[in-house]
């Protein structure tokens, strides 16, 4: 441990590790739209985790620090799942049909959410969802992904106008077949 | 001083819904936003999002952690087949435990838990992971109060009140929605000048009867909760139990009109 921790032994930082592990279901939730998918990338970061405590990094919050593995994770499945041309189920709730579920205006709203942050890139995505759900700064998003502040900010301005315009479309289309 | 600016860029748009304008800037985009109705339909479309992002995930946040991880976490480091074989035997010991502790329950305790316990289980569980939350602590603020107890109400499916609490020194954050089990609940939280947080946590399960204040604690966290007419209430916060039961006094006065025993 360096000597700057604020976790005074490895069971402490074991303890600290399981009290995060909700914001990583959250996190994964997110990128994978699966909820398998989603909770395995978050039982292969706690693994990988705990084989690495001493290179936890302490210019990181914990958090952060595992948001990075499991980030990281997720990268190198995309790129496995991209060569096997594998296709990637996403939450039925995007997939439902408007029409035939005829929810609630919300509960639509938030379907095309679903839909429209699955249309993102991973690379979009994620920067979204650090930013805008785990409430990351510009700064700490950055040093989780490992690139620089302009891109973070360059990603997160495309990711947000992707899912306006997805979105906008959306629920033009929904108006039109409810007509 | 004047913030007026002669322009105002697409990155400083998103650093202000973002939090990462200082005071200046903020004063400055605020300004800019209220002669650009395009940038301020933008800038209303992206808090959106970041609300329905909530919405759509949070409630993984009070999901039970599926075992296969908590057990990652908690299991010696071995080899990968004595690994398995030890999460199947946890797996087991998992099972007899918990029926054993179902039985026990079923026996001994579950006459003797009060109306309303669980509700406060849930409103200290959610009070535990939103009161830290320095950046995003409620889905609608205070500012847009009228709009956040309608909204509420309308989803709770009965009128209720975010009390004025400013008289025990708290003052309304805002307020989000939540599941609880099965039924929508809402949490309105306050806020002292010392940046202590409770939140008033509301389900209308419309209990049989009604009840006096009740506590329920886990660590530094205390709960009081009730069953009014038509909701059970939860108020929850790390204060002191006196304060916290004074500002349960305040509370219940200003939704009855009447002292609470």
């Amino acid at each position: 441990m360096a000597p700057m921790s604020p976790y005074s032994g490895k069971p402490d930082l074991i303890r600290a590790i399981i009290g995060e592990i909700p914001y990583l279901r959250r996190f994964a939730r997110g990128l994978a739209g699966d909820r398998a998918l989603a909770d395995d990338l978050v039982q292969d970061t706690i693994e990988r985790a705990l084989t690495r405590l001493h290179l936890f990094d302490q210019n990181l919050s914990l958090r952060n620090w595992l948001f990075r593995i499991l980030r990281n994770l997720s990268v190198s499945h995309y790129r496995t799942v991209r060569r096997r041309g594998e296709h990637i189920e996403f939450d039925e709730l995007a997939m439902t049909d408007p029409l035939e579920l005829q929810p609630q205006e919300a509960q639509s709203q938030l379907n095309d959410l679903s839909a429209g942050l699955n249309q993102l890139s991973h690379e979009q995505r994620e920067v979204l969802l650090l930013v805008a759900l785990e409430g990351l700064s510009y700064r700490e998003a950055a040093e989780v992904l490992s690139l620089p502040i302009g891109t973070v900010m360059s990603r997160l301005g495309r990711a947000r106008a992707h899912l306006r315009e997805f979105m906008g479309e959306a629920t033009n289309e929904r108006i039109r077949r409810i007509k | 001083m004047s913030a007026r600016r002669d322009s105002v860029d697409e990155a400083m748009l998103h650093a202000y819904v973002d939090g990462e304008l200082d005071n200046r800037g903020r004063l400055e985009v605020e300004e800019w936003l209220s002669g650009h109705p395009d940038d301020r339909l933008r800038v209303s479309e992206w808090v959106a999002q970041r609300q329905k992002l909530h919405e759509l995930f949070d409630t993984v946040l009070t999901e039970p952690v599926p075992d296969v991880i908590a057990n990652v976490a908690t299991r010696k480091r071995a080899g990968c087949l004595s690994r398995r074989i030890a999460a199947i035997a946890a797996a087991i010991a998992l099972f007899v435990a918990g029926a054993v502790c179902g039985w026990l329950l079923g026996h001994f305790q579950f006459g003797t838990r009060a109306p309303g316990q669980v509700v406060a289980e849930r409103a200290l569980n959610a009070y535990s992971i939103y009161a830290p939350e320095v950046r995003h602590p409620v889905e609608v603020e205070a500012a847009q109060k009228a709009h956040l107890v309608a909204w509420l109400s309308k989803r709770l499916g009965t009128p209720i009140k975010a009390p004025d609490l400013t008289a025990t020194g708290f003052k309304l954050v805002g307020g989000r929605l939540l599941p609880d089990d099965t039924n929508p609940a809402a949490q309105f939280m306050y806020q002292n000048d010392a940046g202590r947080r409770i939140t008033i946590y509301v389900v209308a399960n419309k209990p049989t009867r009604e009840t006096a204040f009740q506590i329920y604690n886990k660590g530094p966290i205390n709960s009081f909760f009730w069953l009014a007419s038509d909701c059970t209430y939860a108020v929850t916060g790390t204060i002191d139990q006196q304060s916290l039961l004074a500002v349960a006094r305040a509370i219940y006065h200003q939704l009855t009109g009447r002292e609470h025993s």
